[in-house]
């Protein structure tokens, strides 16, 4: 069976910062396309030639999806654009692209994931326009969607799939992200309610009579005329700290970047589609 | 480092890991683990060699990277020990353009670690701030650095700072440079919003850090807005330290004003428990002989909340004078730069800018 996948492609402009700038049609949500943007971050070390990096995302709207990445620094020539140095911003810096695919289907599960060195050619062909575009607007570009196209053109060679860690959506998105409401709960306030079960609820309910029997009893025994000994200070909390390991290997500083598809990738007018606003 | 793409906030953690690399005479150093120390060496190598081209690109979108520093002070006779942890939130800086409104996507993940930061330095860059002084600036860039102060009014942290990068540039069309105070000045003529900013009393101990990571003559920026590094320039960042010496005191500051705020009744009561306040302060009440107490109602404090930051202050040399103790540990590593930043903390209100006037030179 032919498999299915949607082109997609993240870069910036000379003052336009990063974004996605071709998302897959069935993704244009926007709580979709930020998990695309989070997932295809940096990768730790660098990419043999020949290899893309492969990542499952889970816990979105859309279900469970892998994305095939590569990430390179591009010459203008890459997008058919007039200036073909190599691409950098407004402060001079070295622009990086990202173009990649997405199956809607777990990599790990079912049948292996098979791409061909055509079918990135092919996704590269599908969203220069939109880049050469965007390039040209900046600011006001609008961002696009790519419908599917089929994999498994096997007149090339297989790419080698580097995975990386599967991403998670840590939580479900809130109403109305824009807003600041969870930024609002400062470190002197209660935090927001967290979703319980009933039985955590119970659970805490019986946890909280417990402790406040004990304070109870503490209070009293504090109230009472002390004659022992001085009691010892408290212990802070911590003080001393060790070397800590990232969070994320994320690094845009050891990140090396994937060869840059060559001039016979193709730099045909993209069918990525405009998205309405 | 609350800040746009392109002002400068992964140079700056460059620039403050290399300040803290040797200790100096306070022994005061950063470490971390091998992995990052050797991308932060790597980094500040290539930085600092005029012959390599290289500036650091602009961080990618992704979910954002802690940066975690251990901050150890060495004594003599090769004793040393931990004071506290800091951690420094590397990101992209379209995150925070498109939370303050410019197109993009948000960062579920961004916003959770910016929610648990303990201080927020905006970070306005020095180049925008030097285009809207002089009259160059296109109107969106004003809109760029009024949106970085809504976004600073709109967080909920105690201690906020703002930050100003690049500071190399901003000279006249003389090519003098700007003092800080006429640059706020200036700004403020500029923009009504951000002379409201300052003024509003939320910010009650605002500093203005003038920070340039390049230092002076390091590079200089060519027609196409390329920096380009001098052949032979020394790499000298010019203040980078500074925000993390201030932000300990204000940490204190921060606490014993959260914690006066919720007292309930009596002077040295709180509702606040040792778990609500930052490690850091809890570590210093007990140096200082602050003693946290839980009772029914709260925490009970030895002393009271006005006069704890004087008493730690008085504690501190009462600390390092007295005797018996031979052992050199996590608290005696804390009450030395604990020192050095109130030391340091005075000499920035004394010399730079800090709102309101009144507050100069009287250090925390």
């Amino acid at each position: 069976m032919t498999e299915k996948a949607w082109p997609f492609l993240i870069g910036r402009g000379r003052d336009a910062g990063y974004r996605a700038v071709v998302v897959p049609e069935f993704m244009a949500e926007a709580a979709s396309t930020n998990a695309l943007t989070a997932a295809t971050g940096p990768v730790d070390g660098p990419l043999p030639s020949g290899a893309a990096c492969v990542r499952e995302l889970h816990g979105l709207d859309v279900g469970p999806i892998s994305v095939v990445y590569r990430s390179f620094s591009p010459h203008g020539g890459d997008y058919g654009l007039d200036d073909e140095g190599e691409l950098s911003d407004g402060f001079g810096r070295r622009i990086r692209v990202t173009e990649g695919l997405v199956v809607r289907r777990s990599a790990a599960r079912g049948a292996p994931l098979e791409i061909c060195v055509a079918d990135l050619e092919r996704v590269h062909a599908e969203v220069a326009g939109a880049y050469r575009d965007f390039w040209e607007l900046d600011q006001a570009y609008v961002r696009r969607t790519a419908g599917a196209i089929a994999l498994g053109d096997h007149r090339s060679a297989a790419v080698r799939l580097v995975a990386t860690e599967p991403w998670r959506r840590e939580r479900e998105r809130q109403p109305g992200t824009g807003s600041l409401r969870p930024f609002y709960a400062g470190a002197d306030r209660e935090a927001p309610p967290r979703r319980s079960t009933v039985r955590r609820i119970s659970l805490a309910t019986a946890a909280a009579a417990v402790v406040a029997g004990i304070v109870f009893a503490a209070v009293l025994l504090t109230r009472a005329p002390h004659t022992g000994p001085v009691p010892p200070r408290p212990r802070p909390a911590a003080t001393a700290c060790g070397p800590a390991s990232c969070v994320s290997q994320n690094s845009d500083v050891t990140m090396d970047r994937c060869r840059a598809p060559g001039p016979d990738a193709g730099c045909g007018v993209g069918s990525a589609r405009r998205e309405g606003r | 480092m609350l800040g746009f793409s392109g002002v400068g906030k992964t140079l700056l953690l460059a620039g403050l890991f290399s300040r803290f690399r040797f200790g100096g005479p306070s022994g005061i150093t950063m470490y971390t683990d091998d992995a990052s120390e050797r991308e932060l060496e790597r980094l500040i190598g290539r930085i600092q060699d005029t012959e390599d081209e290289y500036l650091p690109e602009a961080t990618p979108l992704g979910d954002p990277r802690t940066w975690s520093f251990g901050i150890r002070v060495d004594v003599a006779h090769g004793r040393r020990a931990d004071a506290f942890t800091v951690n420094y939130l590397d990101y992209a800086g379209e995150y925070a353009a498109a939370l303050a409104g410019a197109d993009g996507e948000m960062s579920d993940a961004f916003l959770a670690a910016l929610r648990d930061t303990d201080i927020l330095m905006g970070v306005l860059d020095g180049g925008d701030v030097r285009d809207v002084l002089l009259g160059d600036a296109r109107p969106q860039t004003l809109v760029k650095v009024e949106r970085l102060l809504r976004l600073l009014v709109r967080t909920d942290q105690r201690c906020v700072h703002l930050v100003i990068s690049k500071w190399d540039a901003l000279v006249d069309r003389d090519g003098r440079q700007l003092g800080l105070d006429e640059v706020v000045s200036r700004l403020e003529q500029a923009s009504a919003n951000f002379r409201d900013f300052r003024l509003n009393p939320r910010f009650s101990t605002l500093r203005i850090f003038p920070v340039s990571t390049f230092g002076r003559g390091f590079a200089k920026q060519a027609a196409d807005g390329r920096m380009v590094k001098q052949p032979g320039a020394r790499w000298n960042p010019l203040n980078v330290d500074f925000p993390l010496y201030c932000a300990i005191p204000d940490i204190l500051a921060g606490d014993v004003a959260a914690m006066s705020a919720n007292r309930s009744g009596r002077e040295n009561h709180t509702t606040l428990t040792k778990e609500r306040l930052a490690q850091v302060t809890v570590a210093v009440f007990e140096l200082a002989g602050v003693l946290l107490k839980a009772s029914g109602h709260g925490l009970l404090v030895a002393v009271p909340m006005s006069a704890i930051l004087d008493r730690v202050r008085d504690a501190l040399p009462r600390w390092f004078n007295r005797t018996g103790s031979p052992r050199f540990e996590g608290n005696a590593a804390l009450a030395r730069v604990l020192e050095h930043c109130y030391a340091k903390t005075a000499a920035f209100d004394g010399q730079w800018y800090v709102h309101p006037a009144a507050a100069r030179g009287q250090g925390e």
